[in-house]
């Protein structure tokens, strides 16, 4: 399959670059919203992810999903972001969007459950060191990603780690819209949008990030209800149940249902229940492995009223990261454990996508055949500038 | 008698055969009593199972998968390793658990003297009892710096790889380079034996020195830029580039511990254009200052300061006339 | 990385990188895409053998007024939805970059700008479905709109995200403040009217030219120069190089804002949009000579007119 952006009739479009090509390979997966492919750019055969969105169902026109990743991953440029390369239709029975995204190979959810992978205290800061660094860039940008969890952050061959899946990615309003509290992966939901808020805030990004922080100390999931009402209890039970004192106005939250009154009557059960927030020791106790410094950060990323709960730009001046020992470098990070016949997954974020990883390839070569597609690309660019 | 051939010859203490007979012949060792005997010797005596030592007044047992190749020629020496090996294998704490570096020096302090009475006999039981109780112990602990040793020494393979292909290619480079000089001197000696043979006489010296004078300049004009593609082809290499951050990174674990280390640094963007006040006066923002709603959800007037001043200050300073003059071609995507 | 400033953020950002340009850039973007699309639509005229005709195309200056024309329909829709001013700003900066990628006679506006306001306002997170849309709309079919959306989204580089002034004239008005906490008054009035000024630049290239800070302070010292004067002054009064520049930028963007203020009349967009129509339908000019030639014999029968248009056809031949 080779697919190419119509040219008209073979003349030059001012002001329009001209426009790469690109071949799929391989399907690598498939979602009701996309389908994705492995594939390559021919000016510079760099491997790529070529996700191609089914537009023809959707009854109005371009899909918010497709919308809101394009429109955030054009502006986000980070190391710890998925970089969009490019975006072209392709011509055929019917026309469709694709978006050309860097190849990546692994994602963090595969690391976690590899139980063959020992974490080390430095690895997992260098996990965290990047997530926040690219988290703060979205947030510097004013970008929400809303959905932020293990296999949303990516990982290159060179274990570099990056947010994908802007597909639920807004923009923090203006003071007078409202934003639907139903985002975010259960697992990984602050306790104002499982209260039902819909005037919330970065934060939200911030609470999935420390329940990422304490899955990367337990290598399980921090607080993994089973519903909604569910992942409230759990949360609480974890966390302590919210009060005034501790968090400023909760009561007001539209799904907020503690009421004192009602706690003994029997139908309300166990759900309404008080818990104690959870002392310095049994913090420690839950996190063994974690230094003071780390649970602070921890506490500090899950602190229940999120007007307390700590921002990116604070989070990465922590003295979590300034503490020894030192980040490990992306390059030397744990890999993936070679698995049965060497192959591994192409991955654009997983949510909307909603594929499992049909299909798998050599990986190690891959990683190599990167390095090389590095090269290359830095000579032809060297060689642009020579002649 | 051969002085110099016979020194090398060895004989099996047990069967008396030696290499001058046999020069295939294989000595072998085992760790229970360091007795040297030859490979055939221990299939004969070993293969049916445990059996003593044939050494007089030896009297351990000794099995045969037990026997290695002798790596020093001093028994004590291999003994000594042997001993380390083995308990480095259950001490095998690393420095990053320690809260401070005197307290990683007093474990290893403890790791020496285990190792002293184990090499020197001393205390042998009781320290051999201290050993299996702290890998008893230990056992999570010891499997998971035992898998860490693993990957650093995989990790520690991949630079030397990287390494030596980054020399292949310098010594490729050179070589090509070297050629390509030659050809060059090649290039002007057949250009000066023209310009004689097409030279008037008398004016051949003179058009000899003008042959040379062009040809050199060539010569250098090429080397340069020769020189300059090979920097650039270094600076680009991607392995070249992760070998020499990792090694330095690598190289001095300890120095890079103690420099002060500062991860918002890397990623701060700075702003001294403003600050964003605690209070303003804004109609508009009346009904958030009011809401406690969404106060709770943490959302508050704050939020929108620090928004709608951002955007007022991001850009301010990007003077499009001017910057985009320089940076031709900006027109296309 | 390095740290870097807010300034670095928005030269990273797609507005900068794909929609910034000197006054230079944008008339000869303009030229070529004038020249390109004549050259285009000649070549068309003649596979279908009607490039005798003696049809006029439309000059850049011509194109621009039909669009910013345009750009005002884009504005009266956006009331007819409610959609708040930026959603409307950032449909009718898709209307304006659309049309440095084709010319007006590729793609009538009228049909463009139901799309852009379509797509702007599912960017901007105001999601109206296609049949909502198009009910509220005379004579427009959902797949008319839709059918544009590609060639729409693919004009504009993929690029949907478009900063506008509104928000830092509200910055301003923040800051102002704390400057000159007892001129709150005169700031009240300042903001209004900035906005105001803003919502006319939307009708003018500032917004290619120059970034939405810039845009904003113009407006606001159009509303009230002293006022801006004594703030910069306080504010940047120690970086004279850099205070000179912005005074300079404040008087370009003020300049073309009022330049572009003037109202277009109704006749001029008319008397383009007939052009256009012979532009895209050369066959029609036949007819028209034909009507002109026939009352020129002022009130002759239908059959003399019929004839005329006859005796053409056998010259044509």
């Amino acid at each position: 399959m080779e697919e190419k952006a119509p040219v008209a009739n073979g003349k030059k479009r001012p002001g329009v670059g001209r426009r790469d090509r690109y071949i799929k390979e391989r399907k690598v997966g498939e979602g009701t919203y996309a389908v994705v492919y492995l594939g390559r750019q021919l000016s510079t055969s760099r491997v790529v992810a070529i996700k191609k969105i089914k537009v023809g169902q959707f009854k109005d026109g371009l899909d918010m999903s497709a919308i809101r990743e394009i429109k955030f991953l054009s502006e986000l440029r980070h190391e710890n972001v998925i970089e969009l390369i490019d975006v072209f239709i392709s011509s055929g029975t019917s026309r469709s969007l694709n978006l050309v995204l860097e190849y990546l190979s692994a994602d963090l959810e595969m690391v976690i459950k590899d139980r063959s992978i020992v974490f080390t205290a430095a690895d997992i800061k260098s996990w965290m060191r990047m997530t926040i660094a690219g988290l703060y860039h979205c947030h510097r940008h004013n970008v929400l990603h809303r959905d932020l969890k293990p296999n949303n952050l990516l990982l290159s061959p060179s274990g570099h780690l990056k947010l994908a899946d802007f597909g639920l990615a807004r923009q923090q309003p203006g003071p007078y819209d409202v934003m639907t509290p139903t985002v975010v992966t259960r697992w990984y939901r602050a306790p104002e949008l499982l209260l039902g808020s819909k005037t919330y805030t970065r934060k939200v990004d911030m609470w999935a990030v420390g329940a990422i922080f304490a899955e990367l100390m337990l290598r399980t999931p921090y607080l993994p209800g089973q519903t909604d009402l569910d992942q409230l209890d759990l949360t609480f039970r974890a966390l302590g149940t919210p009060t005034e004192q501790s968090w400023p106005g909760v009561s007001l939250l539209p799904d907020y249902f503690y009421d004192p009154a009602k706690t003994s009557t029997a139908d309300t059960g166990k759900k309404s229940g008080v818990y104690p927030a959870p002392s310095r020791d049994e913090m420690r106790m839950r996190f063994s492995a974690a230094s003071e410094n780390a649970l602070d950060l921890l506490c500090q990323m899950t602190t229940l009223d999120p007007a307390k709960r700590i921002d990116t730009r604070d989070a990465l001046g922590s003295e979590y990261f300034r503490e020894h020992p030192r980040p490990t470098q992306p390059e030397l990070l744990p890999k993936l454990s070679k698995r049965d016949d060497t192959e591994s997954d192409v991955k654009v974020g997983s949510n909307n996508t909603g594929f499992s990883g049909a299909l798998r390839r050599r990986g190690k070569d891959d990683a190599k055949s990167e390095v090389n597609k590095e090269r290359e690309r830095g000579l032809a660019d060297i060689a642009k500038k020579l002649f | 008698m051969d002085g110099v051939s016979r020194i090398e010859d060895e004989v099996c203490p047990v069967c008396k055969l030696d290499t001058y007979m046999n020069p295939s012949m294989r000595f072998l060792i085992n760790t229970e009593c360091y007795h040297k005997m030859c490979e055939s010797c221990v299939d004969r005596i070993y293969s049916q199972g445990p059996a003593p030592c044939p050494y007089p007044n030896c009297g351990k047992t000794l099995r045969k998968n037990r026997f290695k190749r002798q790596l020093f020629s001093d028994v004590a020496v291999e003994r000594e390793v042997d001993v380390r090996k083995r308990v480095a294998k259950v001490f095998n704490r690393r420095r990053e658990e320690f809260a401070s570096l005197s307290d990683y020096n007093d474990y290893l302090e403890e790791v020496e003297t285990a190792i002293f009475n184990l090499v020197n006999k001393v205390d042998v039981e009781a320290t051999e009892a201290r050993l299996e109780a702290y890998e008893a112990a230990n056992r999570q602990a010891i499997a998971t710096n035992a898998s860490l040793q693993t990957r650093e020494a995989e990790n520690a393979e991949l630079l030397r790889n990287l390494e030596a292909e980054r020399r292949r290619q310098q010594r490729a480079e050179a070589l090509e380079e070297s050629m390509a000089e030659q050809e060059l001197k090649r290039e002007v000696e057949r250009k000066v034996i023209k310009e004689l043979a097409n030279a008037r006489e008398g004016e051949a010296e003179n058009a000899v020195r003008k042959a040379v004078a062009a040809a050199q300049k060539t010569v250098q004009l090429k080397k340069s830029s020769a020189r300059r593609s090979a920097r650039d082809t270094s600076t680009v290499s991607f392995e070249a580039a992760a070998l020499s951050m990792i090694n330095t990174k690598l190289a001095t674990p300890d120095a890079r511990d103690d420099l002060p280390y500062d991860t918002l640094e890397e990623e701060e963007y700075v702003n001294d254009l403003y600050t964003v006040g605690e209070h303003y006066y804004d109609p508009f923002l009346d009904n958030i200052e009011n809401s406690q709603q969404a106060k709770a959800a943490g959302f508050g007037v704050r939020n929108v300061y620090e928004q709608l001043l951002f955007e007022a200050f991001m850009g301010l300073g990007c003077f499009i006339e001017n910057e985009k003059v320089r940076h031709k071609g900006a027109v296309t995507t | 990385m390095t740290a870097s400033t807010d300034d670095d953020l928005y030269r990273q950002g797609s507005q900068y990188r794909l929609w910034s340009f000197t006054a230079a850039e944008l008339s000869s973007i303009r030229e070529k895409v004038n020249a390109h699309a004549i050259a285009k639509i000649k070549r068309e005229h003649a596979s279908q053998g009607l490039d005798d005709q003696p049809v006029e195309f439309l000059s850049v200056e011509e194109e621009q007024d039909l669009v910013l024309y345009y750009c005002g329909k884009v504005q009266d829709m956006a009331g007819v939805f409610k959609l708040p001013s930026h959603v409307k700003a950032t449909a009718i900066s898709y209307l304006k970059r659309f049309y440095l990628r084709y010319s007006v006679m590729e793609y009538h506006p009228k049909n463009i700008l139901h799309t852009c306001l379509f797509l702007a306002a599912k960017a901007e997170n105001h999601f109206i479905s296609i049949e909502n849309f198009t009910q509220l709309l005379a004579k427009v079919t959902p797949e008319s709109i839709l059918e544009l959306e590609f060639t729409v989204a693919q004009a504009l580089s993929f690029t949907l995200m478009v900063h506008h002034a509104f928000n830092p004239i509200h910055g301003y008005f923040l800051d102002i403040q704390s400057v000159f906490p007892s001129r709150i008054d005169e700031i009240g009035v300042a903001h209004d009217a900035a906005r105001r000024f803003a919502n006319d630049s939307l009708f003018s290239d500032v917004a290619f030219m120059f970034t939405p800070p810039q845009i904003a302070l113009a407006a606001l010292a159009m509303a009230n120069d002293a006022l801006i004067k004594d703030y910069l002054e306080v504010k940047f009064g120690r970086q004279s190089g850099l205070l000179e520049q912005l005074n300079t930028v404040i008087r370009n963007v003020r300049t073309y804002i009022e330049e572009r203020a003037r109202e277009l009349s109704k006749e001029r967009v008319v008397a383009i949009d007939k052009k256009l129509y012979f532009v895209s339908n050369p066959g029609k000019l036949r007819k028209r000579k034909a009507d002109d030639d026939a009352s020129a014999v002022n009130g002759d029968t239908k059959k003399v007119m019929t004839q005329k248009v006859a005796d053409d056809l056998i010259s044509e031949s």
